[in-house]
């Protein structure tokens, strides 16, 4: 039986890393007695898997994960039980059954809203003025350390600035996932430039949207 | 964002220091009587693999009255974000500033850790030295293997717990509540608690040298210091609290698993070997408690590796009966067992056959020395013939990584020992293209050696330790010794070794080398790459000690040693009849063989009253 949940981290558990989550959801799922499936081979590993990648220090109130079991069972009362070993800051606010013949989660991974908590009031038109270039490149390094250039532009897909006692908030619906993927890093990079390393931000996903 | 907040989003694993992990406590700090903070000098990873930590951190916490947290070293780039931003070190848990603890207790693993200790206490803001601490500042206390000889930390330490923690850590904690409430002064309970056997209070003794710089006598300043003091021993296993919980880290530590303690002691007395004669006598737990605990340790922490922890896992009773019984409970759970310290025989290959652990394919072991001659000397009972036996049995089972370990500058070594090694290696090697095997992968062998470090309370402790010259020179003798370019030689580096010399065989006057060395920047001294020898040099002149004095003098029987006044059990002169015996070559029997009346028997437990 495959089950998605879908889940959040907030607090300190968001200095956990990626890695160290899923480690942290496999014992969890073993101290929950959930009947989770493993894989062949050697060296046995449960069968969970995860939407996108949270980057260390990120907060989220909408990450995804898939779990597959060996036999059926009720997908409420497996929230429950997970929700009683998962340590704070980590809740599963939805779990629900898909079907057998459904693409993997991180295929289905289509685009995220981000919201970046700026610590300083900024001038919306600054930012707005940036945003709205036809063009936006940026210069960014690719998986083998080299520097490439690239077009963000066609992955933005929707933002809106809200300014709040002296604080401003971008908030970003951008590209995610495999197949065209946007770091909202990345993001605030190609605004900001060389001033972003004085800005004191906070970045948190609001929700994952998958196709 | 908060001051914390701000400094973990610029370093490495964050994690580290953010506290919170399954089986951890958070309690109110105002409904409790006792802080308590829980210290490990070193990083996270290494701290949280410590099996000692996990015990007492549950056993403290057991106490409604008690909270006990961590804190260990920060990382060389989160202690740079400290500094820089004026953030004081806090425990995990709370984050409470170190300041406002009632203790902090020191676990003292290894003497290259101590430069930490120091550094910890400045960047929490702690005065080193106990004399110029006050009552506003917490009492800074230490236990673990280290404090059996702890005068090079005299000067820092506010008391030293000599010992296994779960004796009387408790009285000591509802003394110094019953002082607390009743307003009582940190000097008026550390005068208290000296009625307790194995409770040393350095600042109520002063030690008078001779001219030679040896000791001359240790005067008790205070009339209810006790001349001697006698070590904490846990008599019944299966009676004394074992957690059923474990703290399970954040990110991988280096053991992360769960660990499973079998007995205390080892029966071999290895004569190089501290642990082997200050945990005697051997204690065991029975299978049911173990079988108990196994089971509990599995539940709460959903861990999927255990590991028995013992310092010679094939030595415990009824081993293949207990190990049939876990493996059923682990298949159940889908828990891989791990094996550490196994002897190497065939009913050791049997039983990682059994287990499984042969996939793994890699074995090691510790012959220690390259020939028969000198492994009689340090009393390593095992024969060429079961080396090779072993290997044989590993090879047909599939195994073809071998590790070797040995030590180099072993008392008596001539150079004969070291060609030892290598013909060993050696003869491995052709072993392994003659045994039929399952597979023909070629074989991977790895030659490790350590550099000898005489340590006190064993029967080594009188030994002269080699120069870094003639380490150097060994290296090099074995190094081209080693014709096979199969064969893979790695060494230690003998300048630690010699450093881990001096501050183990050390007497007050070495807290002045460790401050000095803190001074000038020494941390991590473990971690070769931070280690920097020359400001330990820098650090000895100021310092005016003489390595050659700690490290490489020959001491005689009837020296004073700086930790003569900590009585382990074991008696002195089975340590000079030890050492005697080693001039010869003659071995010892272990234990359950024949006993060789060491003196542990005065503790009424354990292998001394087996039937």
């Amino acid at each position: 039986m495959r089950i998605r949940a879908k889940f959040t981290k907030e607090g300190n558990i968001k200095f956990v890393g990626h890695l160290d989550t899923v480690r942290l959801f496999q014992r969890a799922i073993k101290m929950a007695k959930i009947p989770i499936a493993y894989s062949e081979g050697f060296n046995p590993h449960s069968k969970v898997y995860f939407g996108l990648p949270l980057p260390v220090g990120m907060e989220s109130e909408g990450e995804y994960l898939e779990i597959k079991t060996k036999e059926n069972i009720d997908v409420s009362t497996a929230k429950d039980q997970l929700n009683n070993k998962l340590p704070e800051g980590i809740i599963l606010t939805e779990c629900f059954e898909i079907e057998d013949n459904t693409p993997t989660l991180m295929s289905q991974v289509d685009s995220a809203i981000y919201e970046i908590e700026i610590n300083e009031d900024i001038c919306k038109a600054r930012i707005l003025e940036k945003l709205e270039q036809p063009s936006i490149v940026v210069t960014k390094r690719n998986k083998k350390k080299k520097f490439v250039q690239q077009e963000i532009k066609p992955l933005i897909l929707n933002y809106d600035i809200i300014k709040e006692s002296g604080r401003t908030i971008i908030i970003a619906k951008i590209k995610a996932g495999s197949r065209s993927n946007l770091s909202p890093e990345i993001l605030m990079k190609a605004v900001f430039v060389d001033e972003l390393p004085n800005l004191e931000y906070k970045i948190k996903r609001k929700e994952l949207f998958l196709v | 964002m908060n001051k914390i907040d701000k400094l973990l989003i610029k370093v490495d694993k964050p994690a580290r220091y953010i506290g919170g992990e399954l089986n951890s406590f958070n309690k109110n700090i105002d409904d409790i009587d006792i802080h308590f903070a829980f210290a490990f000098p070193d990083v996270y990873e290494v701290a949280m693999s410590h099996l000692g930590m996990h015990i007492l951190y549950q056993f403290l916490n057991r106490r409604e009255d008690t909270f006990c947290e961590r804190v260990f070293s920060p990382w060389i780039d989160m202690e740079v974000q400290m500094r820089e931003n004026n953030v004081q070190l806090f425990s995990l848990e709370s984050q409470t500033p170190l300041k406002k603890f009632d203790f902090i207790g020191f676990t003292l693993q290894y003497e290259m850790s101590y430069t930490n200790i120091l550094n910890m206490l400045d960047l929490a803001n702690i005065p080193l030295f106990a004399t110029e601490r006050t009552e506003a500042d917490p009492l800074i206390i230490a236990g673990g293997p280290c404090v059996y000889n702890p005068e090079p930390l005299a000067l820092f330490i506010d008391f030293f717990y000599i010992g296994e923690g779960e004796v009387i850590l408790d009285d000591i904690l509802d003394m110094y509540k019953q002082y607390k409430n009743l307003g009582k002064s940190k000097n008026e309970f550390l005068e208290a608690i000296l009625k307790f056997d194995g409770i040393y209070v350095p600042k109520f003794y002063e030690v008078i040298y001779n001219e030679d710089q040896t000791i001359k006598d240790r005067i008790a300043l205070n009339k209810s210091a006790k001349n001697v003091i006698s070590k904490l021993v846990v008599n019944n296993m299966d009676e004394i609290y074992y957690p059923d919980k474990q703290l399970v880290p954040w990110i991988q530590a280096v053991f992360d698993r769960v660990t499973l303690e079998m007995f205390r002691g080892c029966l071999r007395g290895c004569r190089f070997c501290q642990a082997g004669m200050i945990y005697r006598p051997v204690r065991e737990k029975s299978k049911e408690t173990l079988l108990k605990y196994a089971k509990n340790l599995i539940e709460t922490t959903g861990y999927e590796e255990i590991s028995l922890a013992s310092l010679s896992t094939s030595d415990y009773k009824g081993l293949e009966e207990f190990i049939d019984e876990l493996l059923k409970i682990c298949s159940e759970n889908m828990v891989n067992i791990s094996l550490p310290s196994l002897r190497v025989d065939k009913f050791s290959m049997d039983l990682m056959q059994k287990i499984q652990e042969v996939r793994k394919s890699s074995l090691t072991f510790a012959p220690e020395a390259g020939t028969q001659r000198l492994r009689d000397v340090i009393n390593k009972n095992i024969t060429e013939d079961e080396i090779f036996q072993g290997c044989s049995l590993a090879f047909s089972g599939g195994f073809n990584r071998v590790k070797l370990y040995f030590m180099l500058g072993l008392p008596t070594e001539t150079d004969e020992d070291i060609y030892g090694i290598a013909n060993l290696a050696e003869e491995i090697t052709r072993m392994y293209y003659r045994t039929e095997k399952p597979n023909n992968a070629s074989l991977n062998l790895i030659v490790s050696t350590a550099c000898f470090v005489p340590k006190a309370f064993t029967p080594f402790q009188w030994a002269s330790q080699d120069t870094t010259e003639e380490f150097m020179r060994k290296h090099m003798l074995l190094k081209n010794a080693i014709k096979r370019k199969s064969i893979k030689y790695n060494h230690h580096d003998a300048k630690t070794s010699i450093l881990e010399a001096v501050i183990a065989r050390g007497d007050r006057k070495i807290a002045d080398l460790i401050y000095q060395a803190f001074k000038l920047g020494c941390k991590f001294d473990g971690w070769s790459e931070h280690f920097k020898e020359e400001l330990w040099h820098e650090a000895a002149e100021k310092s005016n000690i003489d390595f050659k004095f700690y490290a490489h003098r020959k001491r005689s029987y009837d020296e004073n040693l700086p930790w003569d006044f900590i009585d382990i059990g074991v008696r002195k002169e089975f340590l000079i009849q030890e050492s005697k015996k080693s001039e010869e070559g003659k071995t010892t029997p272990q234990c359950r063989e024949k006993c060789s009346g060491c003196g542990a028997s005065k503790f009424n437990g354990g292998v001394c009253y087996e039937v």
